[in-house]
């Protein structure tokens, strides 16, 4: 077995374990959780025989042995069976809302990406100039900005009062349907627009500071010297420098596509996108164990897969890492 | 853990429901009245009730009351006769996190009994946690409710049975008045309405004059705000407002004032499910406007024909229900008696959720006359529910579609498990586009014979106070679905600022309440009762946290001034007055320890002794728990 594939197994392992724990974590931590999902269920008429009835349908009077051991296996089989509440498999709501999700994140990291390696790569090369002052300082504003307050912010000034913004939702009423009607259409670019800006506003100032302060390391290094010393142009060196900063980036975007992923419950709420952090609230809300379980497992393995992603890829850009 | 459809030794539902069915809601009150046995409870003999009847609250499968250790460790000490010098015990009030108004209030509520010695422990859950412990009955001392008014809520059976009748698990104090009780169980048997309305204003005099529950605020107000600029002719239904979805006459009747024929409607959330069956409190309202309910009411609460023609009392059990002609379900098929036989057969099959409390008494139903589509029902007891109830909560199902659904889907005996994508009924409003948590489509059928006025009614799910207003106040939605959110008075202060809008304010039949524990000490002394609720500061939650929003409760009733079930002539609560709590606890025995605590009597006083176990006021009898030795 060679060293990288040694490596490989050895990741994909931990990966493994580390999986099993946040399951057997998240099911002692549904099992404490206060309160009875049947409670919210019934109907104020329901006399306890019902409830009870509806807990054994449910599996919740099963011992706790075997109810691990059921909820286990089926995570495993990413069998996430039926929302208590909603006639629907956990599977069906999942994919919709992740995907409405996607829908709103994705763009939003991909210009956050773009612009902030550019604006951070140009504010580590021009150390001390006016440009670098004012990129540092209103990144560091915009980070500190609650997402919730700059949404509604931005809603009541582009929205409720300039009415030149859509105030919510992923599409207007009786919009394209599906998917991918919805979101190759330029009303739900529209309707992008202010939840985009504002997770940008973000998100972007991450990768400025950290290319910025990769640049810098790598401005005084030997290399970039003897680049000049070759005689190339500014732009050429800058390029070159830009590339090799760019290597904490990798793992950077990893975990911010991650936590992005889990933590728009906010904005989605203010900008009633139905999106995957407002369904977890529901459904923690409501004890719907199934989805907010499968939800938690969902997120935590994409988490765990794009930092593995990460790990993998680092070994391939920088040999020294291997 | 995922959702164990076919888990466990499936112990057979109707079998438990059966066993179960003397037990919830007005169902128990056909239970049997025990023998005279001594009523020690089985799994706990140290609790013993007055009355055995009242063993089946207490002796019920699963993991409640006298089965619950933590329902015992509250309530022993509590059923435990107090030492010499013994403190008052600390006041246990659990309010969920999201109802600020009623923190706010019982801050208020907690702090001013200090001055009368009691210490109030205040703890705020989840809402999943609260309504656990409620459901439980370890809630501690005050159980707090508001009201959320339903068509069916009108019916006074409603309030009066779920949260005071002594066999009900909504009773949440356990109080067991037998008079009371008696009222209550010749109430539900009383089909004509006169004399059921006497027989319910009565039940309201026991209520207020043995001082169980208490109105904190009757409120708060139903306050909205429409688009006026596109719409005219909003109704205003008593208790509902224009916009909620349960009183949905505004959707049929408002006239639009521009060329937009589509209303466009503001929700926190939308559906939960698209199956009537399974409804939540969302699809249960919009649910009855795509399936024909039999009966409706009107702005003023009155009970109209809707689906049924006309009805006939045959006698006290029976009554003759005449369909209306000329109704065509969704997908043109037209509406038949049978359909209406086989919907009444399938939840009698089937049902035991939302529409299992309207038909616990249906006993069978007969077509007498297929050519005028008239169905005979006949119940198993006398029956005073009929229209209020019954009529209001059932619908009519498409046989054509239903018939084999059960197998079809492969549910077993569990009709909530049923998958309804594409509800189809015969009511004023097909099911249209509809996107999860984003947009719902109602689609006027012109057909109906409410005959809507409106094209379209929308929903758009918007899941904060903040967006719901800035819509209005921007035109993108003309009104707020208002099952459960109404306006303050700074809201639509705010509001009433913007061009083309108007604010509305309908008479509201809301309430809060608190519900103290008179089967367990302090409370099974009326004199501590009477003390107590000296303590409450109504005009605070009121004039302060309601923001005048609300009315200062003229009786200790759910049925308020308006409902008309209510009783003009209650007693009436008795006003804030610490000095006079102070007064009556005084002259009930009751001291004050060296650190302000109150005190209870020595064991040895007779009065307090003979109040504590006799626990309601001169006049009535206690029939539940006993104290221990």
């Amino acid at each position: 077995m060679t060293h990288l594939a040694h490596a490989v197994l050895r990741r994909v392992v931990l990966l493994a374990l580390t999986v099993w724990c946040i399951l057997t974590i998240m099911f002692a931590l549904f099992k404490l959780l206060p309160g009875d999902p049947a409670a919210i269920f019934v109907d104020n008429n329901m006399s306890m025989e019902m409830i009870e009835h509806q807990k054994q349908l449910w599996g919740l009077n099963d011992p706790w042995w075997l109810q691990y051991l059921h909820y286990l296996g089926n995570m495993a089989l990413f069998r996430f069976g039926d929302s208590f509440f909603q006639n629907q498999t956990v599977g069906e709501i999942l994919a919709e809302k992740v995907a409405n999700t996607c829908a709103m994140i994705v763009p939003a990291l991909i210009v956050s990406v773009v612009f902030g390696t550019i604006l951070g790569a140009l504010a580590g090369w021009k150390r001390g100039t006016r440009f670098e002052q004012t990129t540092v300082t209103t990144a560091l504003v915009l980070h500190s900005a609650p997402s919730f307050f700059v949404g509604i912010l931005v809603l009541m000034v582009f929205s409720y009062q300039l009415r030149w913004l859509p105030p919510g939702g992923m599409v207007s009423l009786g919009g394209p349907e599906g998917f991918w009607a919805l979101i190759t259409s330029t009303d739900y670019l529209k309707h992008l627009i202010l939840p985009g800006l504002v997770l940008v506003s973000r998100e972007i100032t991450g990768p400025i500071l950290l290319v910025r302060s990769s640049m810098l390391e790598i401005k005084g290094s030997d290399f970039i010297d003897i680049l000049r010393a070759k005689g190339l142009s500014e732009r050429r060196i800058l390029t070159h420098a830009t590339r090799n900063a760019l290597l904490p980036l990798v793992t950077y975007i990893a975990v911010m596509t991650g936590l992005l992923l889990q933590g728009q419950v906010l904005l989605e709420i203010i900008f009633a996108w139905p999106g995957i952090g407002r369904e977890l609230v529901t459904a923690l809300g409501d004890l719907d164990y199934p989805v907010a379980q499968a939800a938690l497992y969902v997120m935590a393995l994409v988490i765990l897969l794009l930092n593995l992603l990460a790990d993998l890829l680092y070994g391939l850009i920088d040999p020294r890492s291997r | 853990m995922t959702h164990h459809a076919n888990g466990g030794s499936r112990v057979a539902r109707r079998t438990l429901l059966r066993l179960g069915a003397a037990s919830a809601g007005s169902a128990a009150l056909s239970a049997s009245v025990g023998s005279a046995a001594p009523p020690a409870l089985a799994a706990a003999p140290e609790f013993t009730v007055v009355n055995a009847k009242y063993n089946a609250l207490y002796q019920r499968t699963g993991t409640y009351y006298t089965k619950d250790p933590q329902w015992i460790s509250w309530a022993r000490p509590r059923l435990t006769w107090p030492q010499a010098n013994e403190k008052v015990p600390e006041l246990t009030v659990v309010i969920p996190t999201v109802q600020t108004n009623w923190l706010d209030a019982w801050r208020k509520f907690a702090a001013d009994p200090g001055k009368l010695g009691l210490k109030y422990n205040l703890q705020q859950v989840s809402e999943a946690r609260w309504l656990d412990v409620i459901n439980l009955h370890t809630h501690g001392d005050i159980e707090v409710h508001s009201a959320i008014l339903r068509p069916e809520r009108v019916d006074p059976a409603e309030w009066l049975t779920s949260r005071a009748y002594g066999l009900d698990r909504r009773n949440y104090g356990e109080w067991v008045n037998q008079q009371y009780d008696a009222l209550i169980e010749a109430q539900v048997a009383e089909s004509d309405p006169v004399r059921r309305l006497k027989l319910v204003q009565d039940a309201q005099r026991i209520l207020a004059d043995d001082l169980y529950i208490t109105q904190l605020g009757w409120g708060p107000g139903v306050i909205e705000a429409y688009n006026s600029a596109a719409w005219d002719g909003v109704v205003q239904t008593r208790g509902f407002g224009i916009g909620s979805f349960n009183a949905f006459h505004t959707f049929l009747r408002a006239r639009p004032k521009t060329a937009r024929r589509k209303m466009i409607v503001g929700i926190h959330s939308l559906l939960e499910t698209t199956s009537i069956i399974a409804a939540g409190n969302n699809m249960r309202a919009i649910g009855r406007m795509i399936y024909d309910r039999l009966a409706y009411m009107d702005e003023n609460l009155k009970v109209i024909p809707w689906a049924a023609e006309s009805w006939t009392r045959v006698d006290d059990r029976t009554w003759d229900i005449k369909l209306r002609p000329g109704m065509t379900f969704h997908d043109g098929k037209p509406v038949t008696i049978d359909d209406l036989q086989f919907t009444f057969d399938f939840m009698l099959r089937w049902e035991r959720g939302n529409f299992w409390t309207a038909n616990q008494f249906l006993q069978k139903t007969e077509i007498k006359d297929a050519a005028n589509g008239i169905l005979r029902a006949t119940f198993k007891q006398p029956y005073g529910q009929f229209e209020s109830y019954f009529l209001q909560l059932n619908v009519i199902l498409p046989q054509h579609i239903w018939q084999n659904i059960m197998a079809e889907q492969g549910v077993g005996d569990d009709p909530m498990r049923l998958r309804i994508d594409k509800p189809i009924g015969s009511g004023p409003f097909k099911f249209g586009r509809y996107q999860k948590d984003a947009e719902l489509q109602l689609i006027a059928d012109k057909t109906h014979f409410s005959k809507p006025s409106v094209d379209e009614v929308w929903a758009v799910a918007t899941p904060s106070i903040d967006g719901l207003l800035g819509r209005l106040q921007s035109g993108d939605i003309d009104l707020i679905e208002s099952s459960d959110t109404h306006l303050t008075p700074s809201q639509a202060k705010q509001l009433a600022d913007t061009s083309g809008i108007t604010i509305v304010r309908t008479p509201d039949l809301n309430w809060l309440h608190g519900v103290p524990r008179p089967s367990n000490l302090p409370w099974r002394d009326y004199e501590f009762r009477r003390a107590w609720h000296h303590s409450i500061d109504r005009e605070f939650l009121v004039k302060v946290v309601w923001e005048g929003a609300g009315r200062i409760p003229l009786g200790n009733t759910f049925l308020v001034e308006g409902n008309p079930w209510n009783n003009p002539d209650l007693p009436p609560v008795p006003p804030y007055d610490l000095d006079r709590a102070r007064a009556v606890l005084k002259a009930a025995g009751y001291s004050w320890a060296d650190d302000g605590r109150l005190v209870y009597p020595p064991p040895s006083d007779a009065n307090f002794r003979k109040r504590v176990q006799q626990v309601c006021k001169d006049g009535y009898t206690w029939g539940g728990l006993e104290m221990i030795g």
